[in-house]
């Protein structure tokens, strides 16, 4: 015949433990939550049961086990935040800003240069600064998904950010330029994208060492 | 404190050393480097998952649900050759690390007679 204390008991275990895994498993994809479920509910238990033949109630058990593994929240940010699936703009929100600024800047600062030697006229305008930021975006974008090396990144952008840009104006103005606006808006443009690029790394970078991943 | 800050920044390289050994579920991790550090290594266990899911993500281990003879099904993690590579890559960073630290704690350790 069963003890009914020893029922109580496990049954307030299995709440404490249900209790853990619910505050480190939220907000998780719902595959991610199944596994991690799953996969520390069994750690527990096995913890807990090690726990249970040095004597311990399954109440102290479960605690100890609990406290072994560690809090619930910064567990469940750690394993968030390695997590490739979990894609949610607010967790990018820097490396994107600190993108999107660094291309403007570095690009008004190339558009200012070019002007000043001459070779076009002040381009300017709202247009232009969309445009900046537009670039600036789809650079921090790229930076925070791919997984090639920062100097491929940097390559990438800087490769697609003259030429691209050289086209888009030569479209919206009508007509061809010349040979010395595409290699001089080329190669600035294409260090505003290289700037870009380390900017936005940096920004992502800072997030990793200040965020939850390095709180476990 | 200063043990445990050191300890953060390198489970990922127990792990590998670990399942260079043979494949484990998180428990077994857990217990083995308990094991293999005489109980000289004390940490959160939690941390041990945050950085098992960095290692697939960079795709130096892999994982598959096994279901043993009795109990529930278990993750249970198998090192690739990409993470051997990398595991020894770490392992001669880490030598060279001590040995430059031990290299300036040799030089400059002041021993007071007592």
């Amino acid at each position: 015949m069963s003890n009914p204390l020893e029922s109580v008991e496990r049954s307030r275990a299995e709440g404490m433990l249900l209790g853990y895994i619910e505050v480190v498993c939220t907000s998780m994809s719902l595959d991610e939550y199944e596994s991690s479920r799953r996969e520390l509910s069994g750690h527990l238990f096995e913890l807990a049961s090690a726990y249970e033949e040095l004597d311990l109630s399954p109440v102290e058990a479960m605690r100890t086990a609990i406290a072994k593994l560690g809090p619930p929240r910064p567990l469940g940010d750690a394993i968030r935040a390695e997590d490739p699936r979990d894609f949610r703009v607010p967790c990018y929100w820097r490396p994107l800003m600190a993108g999107c600024v660094a291309s403007a800047v570095a690009m008004s600062l190339a558009d200012l240069l070019v002007c000043q030697l001459g070779l076009v006229g002040p381009t300017g305008g709202a247009v232009f600064g969309f445009i900046a930021v537009g670039m600036g975006l789809a650079a921090a974008t790229f930076v925070v998904l791919s997984r090639w090396t920062l100097l491929s990144k940097a390559l990438i952008c800087g490769l697609l950010y003259g030429p691209g840009l050289v086209a888009l104006l030569s479209l919206m103005n009508g007509r061809s330029r010349g040979y010395e606006f595409g290699i001089a808006y080329s190669i600035l443009f294409g260090l505003a994208g290289v700037a870009t690029v380390f900017a936005a790394a940096a920004n992502t970078a800072r997030s990793k060492v200040t965020g939850p991943a390095a709180s476990t | 404190m200063h043990e445990r800050e050191l300890l953060k920044g390198n489970i990922q390289t127990l792990i590998l050393a670990i399942l260079e050994r043979q494949s484990l579920h998180g428990y077994g991790i857990a217990r083995e480097i308990e094991r293999r550090s005489k109980d000289g290594l004390s940490f959160q266990e939690g941390s041990i998952y945050p950085a098992l899911k960095a290692l697939e993500r960079d795709g130096f281990i892999v994982s598959s649900w096994e279901t043993p003879g009795s109990g529930p099904a278990r993750k249970v993690y198998r090192l690739l050759p990409t993470g051997g590579g990398e595991l020894q890559k770490r392992k001669a960073s880490w030598r060279e690390l001590v040995g430059s630290i031990d290299l300036v704690l040799g030089g400059n350790v002041d021993v007071q007679p007592a």
